[in-house]
Order: C-alpha cells, then sequence, then structure tokens
C-alpha cells in the first residue's frame, strides 16, 4: 500500500496553522510515500500535481489535508478516478473549518491539527476498497390502485416506455374523483375527464389493467419485487422493480366530534356532490360548518367554496359558511375565496363551536361572530359537514405518520419515497391533495421511479453492511433493527448454514445494524469497528 | 499550567455539516473538541464509548439529528439508548456518568453546536482528569 500526502493551504486562507511543523510532523511517519504542499491542489496545477504523482509514484491512497467542502471531495475524487483509482482511496482531513477557522491559539490549532492528521493517515492505512458493482433490475412497475394519481402514474410510466400493471381492487378505475360534480378551473366533467384517462390508459400497449384485485403480499427488495395479488380469490403472481402506492384514503363523517348523525338535513360533502350528480332538488338555504372538530384540511375548504359558488350560480339559494380559520393555500384557492365572497356568499367566524338544534326540516345554528361582536341565528335547509380523512389499511408495515397515513421517507428530501427502497408513494395515501396537485405529483413519481430503472441495471452504495457468515448466530437483532427493511434470512450454500443477508440496493448504510449484532458479523464497508476505534485512539493521543 | 481536557464528538454525517457551517463562519469553539464522523448516530455502539475514555478521553459526547428527524428514521433513537446503557456502565466502574451526553441538533444549527462544545468543554474542565 503505498500512500501520499498532500497538503493544501487553501489558496492561503488558513494563517493560524504552523505548515512547517505539520509538515516535518507528516516527515516523521515512516509508511509515507510522498508528501507534497501546494497553494491550492483545487486549481489545474495543483491537480496535475496531483495525478503526477499518482501516476509516477504509484500511489494506491491518497490523502489530502485542507478542506472538505462536498464539491471539492468531488473534484479530487474525479483525478482519482482519471488515474484509475476507487475515488473509495481518497480520504480528506479537514483542518480549514473543524480546525483552523476556529481555533485562534496557532500552538493549540497546530497541535490539532496534528491529531486529525494522524487519524486521517490511520483511518487511511485500514481502508479497504470494493469494486464498484452493478446490479440488473427489473424495469416493469406495479401501480396499486387507479384513482387519478394512479391513471397518470402509469400513463406517465407507460410513455417514457416502462411496462406497468395496474391494480384496482373496486370493478373500475377512477377512484374519487368519479364521484365529484365538477372540479373546479377544469371545463370537462370529472366524468368525462376521467374517461379520457381511461381511453387512454386502454390504448398504451404497455399498461395492464387488473380491476377487482388486491396485492396480499410483497417480497423483494428494489429491482426485484414479488408481488402476490388476488383477483376475485384467484391468485396471481406477478415481479417488478418498482411499485407505486396510490391507494387513496377513505372520507369519514365524525360522528363522535359533532355529537349528532347524518339525516336528510346534514350531509356530508360527498353526498352533496352526490345530490349534484344525480341532478336533484338542492333546498333553499345552505350551511357549511368548517373546522368543527379541528381537523380540518385545506381540501374541504376548496370543496366547500366550489360547491357554494355551484349553488350559488345553479340554485337562488342563500349559502353561509362558517369557519373557524379560513385556510386558502394552495394553488388558486385565494382566488376562489374572493370569488364567493363576491358572488355573495356569506361567511361567518367562530371561535367558539356553535349551537345546532334540530327543528323539523330545519337546522338552527347559533354562532358568536367575533368580528362582527354579534351572535348570529341560522335557519337553514341543509347543514353540510366534513368528512375526516383516514388511511386506507393496506401495507400498514411501511412508515406511518401520525394520522395513520403513508409517511414520506423524508418530508425534504425523498418526499414520493416510503422507507422500503423501491416503493414509492403517490396522491392522497401520503397527504390530501386536489385534482391538480394529484396529477403533478403522480407525473413527478412516475419520473422518479423511471429515472432509478431506466438503466436496467443500478449501481450499489459503497458503503453499504456486509455479513460474515461464520460468525453470525441468527439471533435476528438486525433484522428487527434495519429501518429500511434491507435484511433477511437466508440459506449461504458455500457455508451450508443460514445466515442473516443484506440486500446491496436496499441498504442505505447507516450502520445500525453492524453495531446491534452481538457477534461483530455485520460490518460496514467504509466504517468499520477496528477502523473507528483506531481513528478515535489516533485523535486522542500525539 | 490549566487542565486541558480530550473530548472527543461522535457526529452523524448531517450534524458534521453543523460543525463545517461554523467553520466556514469563524465560530469559535474551543481546540479540545475532536470531531469523528459516523454515518448516522446510530452506528454508535458502546464499545467505540468505552475505548475513547481508555483512549483518554476526558469526555465524549454523542450528536444526533433532531428526533423525528433521523435521516435513518430511528438511528438516533438508538443512540439515545445506547448513551443511557453507557452512562450506567460508567456509573458502575466509578466514572462520573456527566463525562458522557447526547445533544440533538439539526444540520443548520452551526450556533447551537459551538454552544454544546463550550458547555461541554467548561464541564469536563470542572470536572478535572478522568484519572
Amino acid at each position: 500500500m503505498k500512500k501520499g500526502v498532500f497538503i493544501c493551504k487553501c489558496g492561503g486562507s488558513i494563517n493560524n496553522i504552523d505548515f512547517q511543523a505539520i509538515s516535518n510532523y507528516i516527515h516523521s511517519f515512516n509508511q509515507i510515500d510522498c508528501i507534497k504542499e501546494s497553494q491550492a491542489f483545487c486549481l489545474p496545477e495543483g491537480k496535475d500535481l496531483i495525478k503526477g504523482e499518482i501516476i509516477d509514484s504509484t500511489l494506491d491512497r491518497v490523502i489530502i489535508i485542507g478542506c472538505s467542502l462536498e464539491e471539492k471531495r468531488k473534484i479530487f475524487e474525479g483525478i482519482l478516478k482519471e488515474c484509475g483509482l476507487s475515488p473509495q482511496a481518497l480520504t480528506m482531513v479537514n483542518i480549514r473549518e473543524r480546525c483552523a477557522w476556529v481555533h485562534q491559539d496557532k500552538r493549540r490549532a497546530t497541535e490539532k491539527a496534528k491529531r486529525l492528521i494522524k487519524a486521517g493517515i490511520s483511518h487511511s492505512s485500514l481502508l479497504k476498497i470494493f469494486e464498484e458493482e452493478d446490479i440488473s433490475v427489473n424495469k416493469n412497475v406495479l401501480v396499486v390502485g387507479g384513482g387519478i394519481a394512479g391513471i397518470e402514474a402509469s400513463l406517465e410510466l407507460s410513455r417514457l416506455g416502462c411496462k406497468v400493471t395496474l391494480v384496482e381492487k373496486e370493478p373500475e378505475l377512477g377512484g374519487k374523483v368519479k364521484r365529484l360534480a365538477n372540479i373546479y378551473e377544469m371545463k370537462l366533467k370529472p366524468g368525462e375527464f376521467l374517461s379520457k384517462k381511461i381511453k387512454l390508459i386502454k390504448e398504451s400497449e404497455n399498461i395492464k389493467v387488473l380491476t377487482s384485485t388486491e396485492p396480499i403480499k410483497i417480497e423483494g427488495n428494489l429491482g426485484n419485487f414479488t408481488v402476490k395479488l388476488n383477483k376475485l380469490s384467484e391468485e396471481i403472481t406477478i415481479k417488478v422493480g418498482a411499485i407505486i402506492l396510490s391507494v387513496g384514503c377513505q372520507a369519514k363523517f365524525m360522528r363522535k366530534d359533532y355529537g349528532f348523525d347524518l339525516s336528510r338535513s346534514v350531509i356530508t360533502h360527498l353526498q352533496l356532490e352526490k345530490l349534484f350528480i344525480n341532478g336533484e332538488e338542492i333546498p333553499q338555504t345552505i350551511c357549511f360548518l368548517l373546522d368543527f372538530a379541528n381537523k380540518s384540511s385545506r381540501i374541504s375548504f376548496l370543496s366547500a367554496l366550489k360547491n357554494a359558488l355551484l349553488i350559488k350560480e345553479k340554485v337562488a339559494s342563500e349559502v353561509f359558511i362558517l369557519y373557524r380559520q379560513m385556510q386558502v393555500s394552495g394553488y388558486h384557492l385565494e382566488k376562489l375565496y374572493g370569488e364567493a365572497r363576491e358572488k355573495g356568499i356569506i361567511f361567518f367566524k367562530y371561535e367558539d363551536s356553535p349551537e345546532i338544534s334540530f327543528e323539523h326540516s330545519l337546522v338552527n345554528i347559533s354562532v358568536f361572530d367575533p368580528l362582527l361582536k354579534k351572535r348570529v341565528g341560522i335557519s337553514s335547509h341543509l347543514l353540510v359537514v366534513e368528512e375526516e380523512i383516514m388511511p386506507m389499511s393496506e401495507f400498514k408495515e411501511l412508515g406511518l405518520d401520525s394520522k395513520g397515513l403513508y409517511q414520506e421517507e423524508n418530508i425534504w428530501l425523498y418526499p414520493a419515497e416510503s422507507n422500503r427502497r423501491g416503493i414509492f408513494f403517490a396522491g392522497e395515501c401520503r397527504e390530501q391533495e386536489d385534482v391538480f396537485e394529484a396529477l403533478t405529483d403522480a407525473r413527478a413519481v412516475a419520473g422518479k421511479v423511471y429515472n432509478l430503472l431506466r438503466r436496467g441495471k443500478i449501481t450499489v452504495n459503497l458503503n453499504r453492511a456486509v455479513v460474515e457468515v461464520e460468525k453470525c448466530a441468527l439471533c435476528l437483532n438486525c433484522i428487527r433493527s434495519c429501518p429500511y427493511e434491507a435484511i433477511g434470512k437466508e440459506f449461504y450454500k458455500d457455508e451450508d448454514r443460514y445466515a442473516a443477508k443484506v440486500d446491496k440496493l436496499s441498504c442505505q448504510g447507516c450502520g445500525i445494524c453492524s453495531s446491534i449484532c452481538p457477534a461483530g458479523a455485520i460490518q460496514l464497508t467504509q466504517y468499520e469497528n477496528e477502523q473507528i476505534i483506531t481513528e478515535c485512539a489516533s485523535l486522542l493521543t500525539d | 499550567m490549566e487542565f486541558e481536557p480530550e473530548i472527543v464528538i461522535f457526529c452523524c454525517q448531517y450534524c458534521t455539516e453543523a460543525a463545517d457551517t461554523a467553520g466556514a463562519s469563524h465560530l469559535g469553539y474551543p481546540a479540545n473538541i475532536k470531531l469523528m464522523e459516523l454515518p448516522c448516530s446510530g452506528k454508535i455502539s458502546i464499545i467505540y464509548l468505552l475505548k475513547a475514555f481508555e483512549e483518554g478521553a476526558d469526555g465524549v459526547c454523542v450528536i444526533g439529528c433532531e428526533e423525528g428527524a433521523c435521516h435513518f428514521l430511528r438511528g438516533n433513537l438508538r443512540a439515545k439508548k445506547v448513551v443511557e446503557y453507557t452512562q450506567k456502565i460508567l456509573e458502575e466502574i466509578g466514572i462520573n456518568k456527566e463525562r458522557l451526553k447526547m445533544f440533538n441538533l439539526s444540520s443548520l444549527e452551526s450556533q447551537k453546536f459551538v454552544q454544546i462544545s463550550k458547555e461541554i468543554t467548561e464541564k469536563i474542565r470542572e470536572l478535572g482528569p478522568i484519572f
């Protein structure tokens, strides 16, 4: 193993470290083959110097002392790749942000820099280089749920050239959009809009639709899932590379929170949409009660505003909307609110819950409006209340949030991915969305899935967990602790025994399994126990 | 001469960004602090913590992301358990458990990182050398 140390002065920005002392210190190590200094190794002359040294002294470990900004790391890894070395051979010791720039005292900063360099050199000596590996993956995709999100995701994927199986548990596609009377700012009726999309699905050669079908079990990992489906009690097994869940959500009346039942004069938003679709008579006065149980979402505001306008246009009724806080965040919601006020819909704000009583076919609502500073009484023929959004009962083993809906892996970084690599969420099963948002979401997820599978192979993460089969006692602790369900049990033929097996593609390299393993049978490739302990010891001793 | 404690901070790779940002903005903290980078705070194990004390650390810290915001879902919660367990071991062998502590921060909180560094250094300076 030949090591080269490159000391970068970062263009003179590191000025409270004694570079002469550092240089002498590095010369005192006897297993180093080349030591070079430069003002800036990230500039072309510096790069050429590193390249020349790697080739002349046939180095296979490179230690760069200087900064450790992520972008600079990429530059140096690029140089190593050009010289035919693996980027894993690079170690960067950060004496700028972690030492020179934070410590005033020159003597102590230099002392600390020496320790950091020692730790870096010991880290480099214990580095193991692994070959980069590609694993071939299945390019087919399974979409569960034939709502608008599922339909759009399938169409987008088929346009990109993936073979899609679209599974719907109902006898026909369409989901919740089927139950809407109109979609705000869309000229087409929901029915027409859906049949257009369904026609495209039927025309597409890449999409296979299975209705009245439910998935029972998902096995395997990213790239190679095996899914068992149940189509009218007949079992079908399919193999796919990725899965998009767009199972939607259920809307239920919150009987407990409201304290009264639904009746002819108390209906929910979806029941109101049904009245429109069936063309039934709409009564003279209608009151929407929003946010009563403090569980409201902006989607129920959208549907209340949209339907209030529709009623106002169609029937000359009086429409009231009672709200606690107007939630108009979202595409075109503010405009819709303005329009509703202009058209003469009457809004009342409330803080204390309104009193509701029933009299024959009338609903009497008494509410104190803090803006008017007055109590208002409304007699309405119809009271429209909200539904609570409940999760579907499928795949509870994936990460769920506090409401029981699917939890994204990381809300900022990976908003559409589950905690199992290769399973994605689209549409309302993750968060409430209106039709336009669901369409955008579905297309984005389809793009993400395509990007992952398009090459037909995926490069394995260099930092991942590996199992030493002889040491594994099958205590199953790793299987339980893995946040990504990347570990399973497998029979190893060579050793003639069972042991834990880490799926190469699903492993994200967090190392939880390796630290929980009582036998030390699992190690992270870039952070082995021995490496960490030695590095830590070098940090602490002169 | 004043006692200068040796302190190791085991930090998850996202929290080291807070340390780097502190560096980039020239926020000073004591030179007693030495950072060890781990992929996730969940990678911490009892042996690393005890070995650090054995090799001469006067104080050891574990820094992970905020609870509920771990990039690896539950890594920081596991780290918390490991730290609590190791504190018990330390007490059994007669080492003040205050020498080992766990903190949570997000990758943007460079100020908080500096504050933690100063706090822990002061604390260990007060406690004196470990052996």
